[in-house]
């Protein structure tokens, strides 16, 4: 295999290829040279697989940083050959620092804010997006707000129109408004409590964070009523005033060509300030189970979530590694356990969420009515063999490899570039500061990654479990485990209402 | 730490954006090989499609061709069980498959430094798949799909694709069965008979594999012709059956499904055209043009100026043997037939007016889009490779394909408008709440899946 600094040295002349030519190639056995002496049998050694080499760990670089106004500042990262140019402007603000939790209004301000921009309708800024192959989008999450823009190189300008349009003068057209609103009445009253996987990730939030925390805010379809474009453009006019901006520009473009539009587009936006500080959380100290009641339904989707390191823990990358090895890929022991020797289901897995207040680990799986104690039986099963026995070298080095992977192809794209580095500002962190971190995960041992499996995953340590399906099927399972169930309504479920 | 962002080079290829400039290569055994460099990132992947699918199943193994995706993950005469998985994810790789009407097909993606393990894996299992397959084996993937059924029918609104094709396609044609099988075929696969569905369908000739990514073609072609020396010329696949003509006045059905739902979902469905028929392009533009997000004729008429629905799409399918135009539907209050009603009025508007030349410009503009990013990946682009290939004939086939769509007027999509959804009936499939077929399409008739 070539090395890679030999590739990433080859000029693009080098990957042109002419056109090729079918032929019916003469193929040379054995051209590797495996065990290949004159009149021996030829072939390929498959007493084993071949060696592979590591992969390299690609570099996020360190952005240019640009001062654009007070309170606003620029990383800007060249990516020479990438077709499009991706621009973000990322608000250290959002619906918790703006109206104290995540309400109705907050979720339409931005859902709704790149549904069109300046005098151009809904319908209009649409077409103009898709006719030049252009994507703004908006989002208000709980601690961040951002607007986001792709765009071929060649339709940048246009599409930095359209960005600007949009980050300071969004449109909230009343039509776009008014189906926001019936699509959120449809979801919660409708689509959820008549759907197992929604019904069964509800209960694992709504479960998890209590009613009075912010971060677990119930929707309150009241505040539908004043869901109205005069209070979104209050909402995001506050965004664009009370909080500390960045932008960030990823793609094969020089600053020069890009500056102006910038400094132009967030003239009077942002403002300076201390960063935002994710909420205290405490998790829940007592195991519980939450279950759902759909007759007639032969499958149970079953759910698990257990507190985990926060993101600046020590533990934290260890358990990036245990999360991988539980269940986070394929062939995790908890998805070889459960669908390859057992044919329970089609597939398991599990998430470990690292923020900086609180994580948890999350684990999914949907399985046939009758096997969903013994499902439940498993997942503590292989949860008590993180605690009980270290992770072999080999799933180490799987590990090790696979995230390199994944994280390698954060680099594929300058859309996927720029994520990383938003994730990276939502977490007050730097290039250099992720790049650390990812390597304090693929240095941790075996032996850290049991310790940090006794002590998160241990079986003391309270779960919440969910549980959708027929209640006839289920509830005898669960009784003869022993665990005390509270059953919620599915029409309740999808509200929080526990 | 190599400096990835300063010295990545992407080819901006003079032939233009839709340019797939690989190396085609025929090996000893028959296998075609198409080779690509793209060197953005160490990632490479690879991708093989088999000319088999549900179309290729008699009766008694309705479902085999999925299950036997499956069953090539669990083991081959050098790769015992599991270990297909096991190796590669330990190489950093993953990889997952699927099976459609017509082909079933794998893909890999992997650091480039595991291109051997990949081509050791994947003709170890064509070559030798046999003597790896295990009674065990085949019992618990058996389970594995019959769980993946229960799964999919479980959901809302799950059944209604497989009953669909069971109304449009007639008995005996190949798109009449669900691609995922009958319980009872399923559950009665044995051994011999797996075997032999590997043995007819599972040869070189009856595929192409393509490789895209941070290779050099040189080596890589090396590292093929190594690992597929000793797979054996399987010889010519078998022939597909001749299909018969589909009746294009066969009977329309409209079928019902009360299924656990809390809403209404109509779908009408027309007959369509095969992939690379002329018309193929003029029905696809019609699509974007009736939705496509806000701006669209069905989108706005339907869901954003006047909100009688919680959804409205089309979609549509060109398959080898016959392809589909769809239109899907859902209402919590609307009876079906009206939904009906407004969604043709949309239809027969377009086939009498024909689009604007800024919506026919902007469904150009839409579906270069979705192409173009797919060529952004590696797995993209193998995937596309192999698809020109086994469609057209010729690795380089998007530039030529792309300009059949950019050719396409505003006449034209008038015409297929007409001819395909105005002038033609469509099937029809209601899925209502329990107790609620009052609000389906007239004659609606419980249609049950096998």
């Amino acid at each position: 295999m070539i090395a890679l600094s030999v590739v990433l040295a080859a000029s693009a002349a080098d990957v042109k290829r002419p056109e090729p030519v079918v032929a019916a190639a003469v193929t040379r056995p054995d051209e590797e040279g495996a065990g290949e002496a004159e009149g021996e049998p030829t072939g390929p050694d498959r007493s084993h697989p071949p060696e592979v080499a590591p992969p390299p760990v690609l570099e996020l670089p360190e952005p240019e940083v640009h001062a654009l106004h007070p309170g606003v500042q620029a990383w800007y990262v060249r990516v020479p050959g990438v077709r499009k140019v991706s621009v973000e402007v990322v608000f250290d603000r959002g619906m918790v620092e703006l109206s104290h939790k995540p309400d109705m209004v907050g979720r339409a301000t931005g859902w709704l804010a790149d549904a069109a921009g300046g005098d151009m309708d809904g319908a209009a800024f649409s077409a103009a997006e898709d006719l030049r192959e252009i994507d703004v989008w908006s989002d208000l999450g709980q601690h961040d707000g951002t607007v986001g823009m792709t765009a071929p190189r060649e339709e940048l300008t246009e599409g930095l129109r359209l960005m600007s349009l949009v980050l300071r003068e969004p449109g909230f057209p009343k039509q776009e408004v008014k189906r926001w609103v019936l699509d959120q009445r449809q979801f919660y009253l409708i689509d959820a409590p008549s759907s197992q996987g929604i019904l069964a990730n509800s209960g694992l939030g709504y479960g998890w964070f209590e009613p009075g925390h912010p971060y677990g805010a119930r929707p309150q379809l009241a505040e539908l009523d004043g869901v109205k474009d005069k209070a979104l453009d209050a909402m995001w006019g506050r965004l664009l005033h009370e909080a500390p901006a960045t932008v960030i520009v990823v793609g094969d473009v020089a600053w020069g060509d890009v500056e102006p539009a910038l400094i132009s587009m967030t003239e009077g936006i942002g403002t300076e300030g201390p960063a935002t500080n994710e909420l205290l959380f405490d998790p829940p100290t007592e195991t519980r189970v939450l279950a759902v009641d759909l007759p007639g339904q032969a499958q149970s989707a079953v759910r698990a979530r257990i507190a985990a390191p926060t993101r600046g823990d020590e533990d934290s990358p260890a358990m990036v590694v245990a999360n991988w090895v539980y269940g986070g890929h394929f062939q995790s022991r908890l998805n070889s356990n459960l669908r390859e020797e057992k044919g329970w289901t089609y597939g398991s897995r599990s998430s470990y969420s690292a923020q900086e207040t609180f994580g948890h680990v999350t684990i999914s799986v949907d399985v046939q009515g009758p096997n969903t104690g013994a499902t439940i039986g498993e997942i503590e099963k292989e949860l008590a063999r993180m605690v009980a026995e270290p992770v072999t070298e080999e799933e180490l080095e799987a590990a090790h490899r696979s995230l390199v992977a994944d994280w390698n192809r954060f680099l594929e794209t300058a859309d996927s570039a720029a994520g990383l580095y938003s994730f990276a500002l939502d977490h007050h962190e730097t290039a250099a500061s992720l790049r650390e971190r990812q390597e304090r995960v693929y240095a941790a041992t075996g032996e850290q990654v049991q310790a940090v499996s006794a002590r998160w995953l241990a079986a003391d340590r309270p779960r919440l479990w969910v549980v959708v399906g027929d209640r006839k099927t289920i509830e005898p399972q669960l009784t003869e485990m022993g665990l005390p169930v509270h059953w919620v309504a599915p029409a309740d479920m999808a509200l929080g209402k526990l | 730490m190599l400096p990835l962002f300063a010295a990545a080079a992407w080819a901006a290829d003079s032939a233009g954006p839709f340019a797939l400039p690989a190396r085609v290569e025929t090996l000893d055994n028959g296998l075609v090989v198409l080779i690509l460099e793209q060197h953005r990132t160490d990632a490479t992947a690879l991708h093989i499609t088999f000319g088999v699918g549900s179309r290729d199943e008699k009766a008694g193994e309705f479902g085999c061709a999925h299950l036997f995706e499956h069953l090539m993950f669990e083991g081959s005469k050098d790769v015992p069980v599991d270990m297909f998985d096991h190796w590669l994810t330990l190489a950093g790789g993953d990889n997952n498959a699927y099976t459609s009407n017509d082909v079933t097909a794998y893909h890999e993606s992997f650091p480039s430094g595991a291109l051997g393990l990949a081509l050791f894996l994947e003709s170890d299992r064509l070559g030798f798949l046999d003597a790896g397959l295990l009674p065990e084996n085949l019992e618990n993937q058996q389970k594995v799909v019959l769980q993946e059924r229960a799964e999919g029918y479980a959901e809302p609104n799950g059944r209604d694709w497989d009953t669909i094709a069971r109304i449009q396609y007639p008995p005996g044609h190949p798109y009449h069965n669900p691609i995922i099988g009958t319980v009872a075929d399923i559950e009665g696969f044995s051994l011999d008979a797996v075997t032999h569905f590997w043995h007819e369908h599972y040869r070189p000739r009856n595929a192409v594999l393509a490789v895209v990514g941070n290779i050099d073609t040189e080596e890589a072609l090396t590292s093929l012709r190594h690992w597929y020396s000793d797979v054996p010329d399987a010889g010519e696949p078998v022939a597909r059956d001749d299909e018969p003509a589909l009746d294009p006045a066969r009977p329309r059905t409209a079928a019902l499904v009360e299924d656990d739902v809390e809403e209404r979902t109509l779908y009408l469905v027309w007959d369509a055209v095969p992939d690379g028929h002329p018309d193929q392009p003029a029905l696809e533009m019609a699509n974007y043009i009736l939705s496509n997000g806000r701006g669209t004729r069905l989108d706005d008429a339907l869901y954003y100026l006047k909100p009688r629905t919680s959804v409205v799409y089309t979609y549509t399918s060109f398959n080898d043997v016959a392809g589909e135009f769809y239109l899907g539907a859902a209402s919590p209050t609307t009876p079906l037939p009206k939904l009906a009603k407004l969604a043709r009025k949309q239809i027969a508007a377009l086939a009498s007016s024909g689009p604007t030349a800024a919506e026919l410009a902007r469904a150009k503009s839409s579906y270069r889009s979705e192409i173009l990013d797919a060529l952004e990946s590696p797995e993209g682009t193998a995937e596309l490779l192999a698809e020109c290939w086994r469609l057209r004939g010729k690795a380089d086939c998007l530039t030529e394909d792309v300009a059949r769509y950019d050719a396409v007027t505003a006449a034209d999509v008038a015409r297929v408008t007409r001819k395909y959804l105005v002038d033609a009936e469509p099937w029809t499939l209601s899925n209502v709440p329990r107790g609620d077929a009052a609000s389906a399409m007239p004659g609606a008739v419980p249609v049950e899946l096998p």
